[in-house]
């Protein structure tokens, strides 16, 4: 594989996700693609790695989970977020910014 | 609609298993989609996918665990709702909730009281003893009409006994009382239960001794036997610490040293399951610790036990020990017919089984069987009522539980919110019971029953009775709920405004019969508490010959530490004085015999003439001490004078021997004639052939039981040297407290090892002989309120649903022109009829009681009218009251509204 391969935190494969359906609900395989379509295949990770997070986040109440039918007529579990993930993504995302601007600045810096 | 989500472990397993092939295939098709060949985006799909297995495990496992997690929250949030409902709901109408509450907390605390005074005395296992079917108490003695005439097995007679029983082997004790102090003998001493004892006592009864080893045959013999004592577990506790040394400890009882030879078994304090014996002592011992000099171990005719304890040998019957002891008896007093003369009358009995109180073998269980009754019945109807209350609430209800159903909420909720009430209801009726429990405890004094003074015959709270009768009602209720809880969530929504449905009739009449039960139940209470009322009552006004109140009995024991005659006499004299002058005493006395709170010796006095022989009349004795004790006890003089100290200097010198006989011995001896200065002979122990002369006549007085006639007495002034072991000092002062005070003070400056004991107020020490009957008072009048309050709101609740049933009916009468009169009328029909029906089955009722009580009914008529009438009386007075309120609602009824829903 001759693109890097960035290790993801745990957590922050849940704030990916949670991103991911923040304006509509998705279900497991779309936020696959989703995540490798805004990070430019830039973030690969392993399909399975996301379902054990995905009821992960149902079970804190941060998504909920419901059957439908996808346009091709398939069963499909759609994850909608929650108010609370809502509050929980913000959380985040501000928390992610402020980290890596520190590590950004300390990384730049003339020793 | 969102769904909740998958609930049982296959639903959860399909879905993440579907949820993961759905991906799967999506993944596939984007492949083939892009290119790759089908055969190859399987593969592929599988392999970007990563372990399937692994993962399906892990999303399984969350799931699993969010699911129990909602399912917990879930029931707790419905749980708090329904409690959150009930008390709202009961708030509303505290009325309502506060008489159940109450109602239930009697019915269960008294219960509870009961049941845990039953196992305390009757039922629980004796502590230590193994297999105590197998072993019995047996009495020496003769029994006669009124009572039971003790007589002693000598050491030599036991011996024999022992050689010749095959059926039982034996152990023999005698029970005592010493004052006992850790250590020296200038501890402060207490008095405490003790049992001297063969060595053959703990293995007839199987005692393991937690700590040590009793002492051997061997080892007790007279005239020095080893000094060594088994002490309880509880005296272990209070005395030594529970120290692991203790048999390294000593102690100190009447002055002499004793080694702690081992601990008794927890919980064992003797053979009756009422006693309170904390020493085992050897046998042998007892004239070291009494300091009876007199006492022999080699005669046939002197010494000994009192009472035995056997253990039937295997394959033998209790009668056959019976029978084997009854020709022992005849062998010992044909084998030695001047030793064993007392053999002439007295025999064996073998009186039952261990753990019962020998006094009041029959009596007691009868009074716990008695006191039982009463308190279920209670406890039933107090739990059909309030079940009662709930379902005539719950008809009230109705509407709000179709609005309900419509909204939604599923059968089982409701039926949920209903027992929810029921509850919280028997709940806080289970945790009010406590407080009645500890309350009644002591309301209910057996020991006038089992005759023993000093004893603490009040039982320790058995949780476990409480507990079991707290679930068991809880139970109860539950059942008792569930019933109206159905009923009432049945209702359809049209049935809610219709009147006269077959289920509202139905209720009507379970409602109505269960009023008449109540009321029948209550009358019959009612005459049994009126009844006993009425016993208490003349018993409390039997006149006793002298003033109770204000004055306070107690003993003190000179003779038990080997104090001299002289000794004696002057620490009584000091006691006396000291006593006399200490701040609240007003007098004092010291004598052998009070009323109620000791015991006598009894003689047979004749009158003597030059002639020979007159009237000879059976009496007890009461030796005094000092001159005081009629003024003290406020027993009136009526001839002559009575003892000044001269007589008493003189009688100790020999010179004169004066004597005062009660009213009744005076009349049953010289008739009608004048008593004063003629001459009486009665023998006492150790002396006979004397003469006394008369000298006054006083008052007679009740000296030993309320019921019977009251007895005569021979007063003498004290000269034996043999009443100085136990002299018994009464006082007279405002308060009683402060004088048991002094008391205890004055011992403790003349002498530590000598403490005061079995202080007692006289009105407590007659109470005592009313005892039964108070309890069995106190605890019918309690009850038969509960039940009458209870029949007054049941019947109110039918009474009141039957109005509101009938709302049209009397909406359209009222609109004819029928008076308010009529339609009271109307109304009281119906009472009148329930209240009939009650009566009659009350008074059915009320005459089984009676029968019961026959025995228990003194100075009154098991039939008296005037306290039936009362009872009667009571009951109609109830149901009028009960009736009132709905009865005046039932004329309000608007004639309008009647009329608009037609």
């Amino acid at each position: 594989m001759d693109r890097t391969t960035i290790d993801l935190l745990q957590g922050t494969l849940g704030v990916l996700i949670l991103k991911s359906v923040n304006r509509e609900p998705l279900h497991g395989y779309g936020i696959a693609r989703w995540i490798e379509q805004v990070t430019g295949d830039e973030v690969l990770i392993e399909d399975g790695s996301l379902y054990p997070a995905l009821h992960r986040l149902q079970a804190m109440k941060l998504l909920t989970s419901e059957w439908g039918v996808s346009d091709s007529g398939r069963r499909v579990k759609r994850y909608t977020i929650t108010e609370q993930g809502r509050a929980q993504l913000r959380a985040e995302t501000q928390r992610w910014q402020r980290f890596s601007g520190a590590v950004s600045k300390a990384l730049v810096t003339r020793t | 609609m969102k769904s909740i989500g998958p609930r049982w472990p296959s639903e959860i397993d399909r879905d993440v298993d579907e949820e993961i092939a759905s991906h799967l295939d999506l993944r596939r098709e984007e492949l083939v989609a892009n290119g790759v060949a089908p055969a190859d985006a399987a593969a592929a799909a599988a392999r970007k996918f990563g372990n399937r297995d692994d993962v399906a495990e892990a999303c399984r496992l969350i799931d699993r665990k969010y699911r129990d997690q909602e399912r917990r929250t879930g029931m707790l949030t419905d749980l708090r709702q329904d409690l959150g409902y009930a008390v709202r709901l009961f708030s509303r109408s505290p009325g309502f909730a506060v008489i159940a509450i109450l109602t239930l907390a009697i019915g269960i605390g008294a219960t509870s009281t009961i049941f845990t005074l039953a196992n305390w005395a009757l039922l629980r296992p004796l502590p230590g003893v193994a297999d105590p079917d197998r072993v019995a108490i047996v009495w020496v003695g003769r029994a006669a009409d009124r009572g039971f005439y003790p007589s002693r097995l000598s050491y030599p007679n036991l011996a024999d006994a022992v050689g010749r029983l095959q059926t039982i082997s034996l152990g023999a004790y005698q029970g005592g009382s010493v004052s006992a102090s850790a250590g020296g003998p200038s501890d402060e001493a207490r008095n405490l239960g003790a049992q001297f004892v063969t060595a053959s006592y703990f293995d007839v009864l199987g005692l393991r001794l937690q700590i040590g080893r009793p002492f051997t045959s061997a080892e007790d013999v007279p005239p020095s036997p080893f000094l060594g004592a088994v002490i309880s577990d509880r005296l272990w506790t209070s005395m030594f610490g529970r120290d692991p040394a203790v048999l390294q400890r000593t102690l100190t009882l009447s002055g002499v040293r004793f080694a702690v030879l081992g601990v008794a078994p927890p919980g064992f304090q003797g053979t009756e399951r009422l006693s309170s014996t904390d020493l085992w002592l050897p046998g042998t011992s007892e004239a070291i610790v009494n300091h009876q000099k007199l006492l022999r171990y080699d005669a046939r005719n002197s010494g000994g036990f009192y009472e035995l304890v056997a253990r039937l040998r295997p394959g033998a019957t209790w009668p056959q020990a019976q029978a084997e002891l009854d020709s022992l008896r005849a062998w010992l007093r044909d084998e030695y017919p001047a030793d064993n003369q007392n053999f002439k009358t007295s025999g064996f009995t073998v009186m039952g089984p261990v753990g019962p109180p020998p006094m009041g073998r029959e009596r007691l269980p009868k009074l716990v069987r008695l006191m039982g009754a009463a308190s279920l019945l209670v406890l039933l109807i107090a739990c059909a009522n309030v079940a009662g209350l709930l379902t005539i609430k719950g008809v009230g209800r109705r509407s709000e539980i179709a609005v309900r159903k419509a909204l939604g909420a599923g059968r089982w909720r409701l039926v949920r919110q209903q027992l929810a009430e029921g509850t919280l209801l028997w709940l806080c009726g289970g945790a009010a019971a406590l407080l009645v429990v500890l309350l009644l405890r002591r309301a209910f004094d057996v020991s006038s029953v089992v005759m023993v003074r000093g004893l603490d015959t009040t039982p320790p709270i058995d949780w476990r009775v409480l507990s079991f009768t707290l679930v068991s009602s809880l139970l109860v209720g539950l059942a008792f709920s569930v019933l109206p809880a159905l009923g009432a969530t049945r209702a359809e929504a049209a049935e809610t405004l219709r009147a006269t449905t077959p289920a509202a009739t139905r209720h009507g009449f379970a409602g109505a019969s269960l009023a008449v039960f109540q009321l029948a139940a209550s009358l019959t209470l009612l005459v049994g508490a009126f009844l006993l009322v009425g016993t208490v009552r003349h018993l409390a006004r039997v006149p006793l010959g002298f003033d109770p109140q204000g004055l306070v009995v107690f003993y003190v024991r000179p003779g038990s530490i080997g104090y001299s005659e002289p000794e004696a006499l002057a620490y009584i004299e000091e006691f006396q004085r000291r006593l006399r002058q200490a701040a609240g005493v007003r007098q004092a006395a010291t004598m052998m015999t009070v009323p109620f709170a000791g015991v006598s010796m009894g003689t047979r006095i004749r009158t003597v003439d030059g002639a020979g022989e007159g009237p000879i009349s059976e009496t007890p004795v009461n030796s005094l001490f000092s001159s005081s004790y009629f003024a003290t006890l406020g027993i009136p003089l009526l001839k002559g004078r009575l003892f000044a100290d001269a007589d008493f200097a003189a009688a100790r010198r020999g010179d004169a021997r004066p004597v005062i006989l009660s009213d009744g011995l005076a009349r049953r001896l010289f008739g009608t004639a004048d008593p004063l200065g003629r001459e009486v002979a009665f023998p006492v122990m150790g002396r006979k052939g004397l003469r006394y002369q008369v000298i006054g006549v006083v008052g007679t007085v009740r000296y030993f039981s309320l019921t019977e006639d009251p007895e005569t007495m021979v007063y003498e002034p004290e000269v034996d040297r043999g009443a100085l072991r136990t002299v018994t000092i009464v006082a007279r002062g405002d308060q009683p407290a402060a004088i048991a005070q002094a008391a205890r003070r004055i011992a403790a400056e003349l002498n530590p090892a000598l403490p005061v004991v079995n202080v007692v107020s006289m009105p407590d020490a007659v109470a005592r002989y009313r005892g039964e009957s108070e309890t069995l008072a106190r605890l019918l009048v309690m009850l038969s309120g509960v039940a009458a309050l209870l029949a007054c709101v049941g019947l109110y609740g039918v009474v009141a649903h039957g109005v509101a049933m009938r709302r049209r009916e009397f909406g359209i009468r009222v609109a004819l022109g029928a008076s308010p009169a009529q339609v009271w009328r109307l109304v009281a029909r119906t009472t009148a009829a329930i209240t009939g029906a009650g009566l009659v089955f009350g008074l059915g009722g009320g005459f089984a009681l009676a029968q019961v009580l026959r025995n228990r009914l003194i100075g009154v008529h098991p039939f008296d009218p005037v306290l039936w009438s009362l009872a009667a009386g009571t009951l109609v007075l109830v149901a009028v009251l009960a009736s009132l309120k709905p009865a005046r609602a039932a004329t309000r009824v608007n004639v309008n509204e009647t009329l608009r829903a037609l």
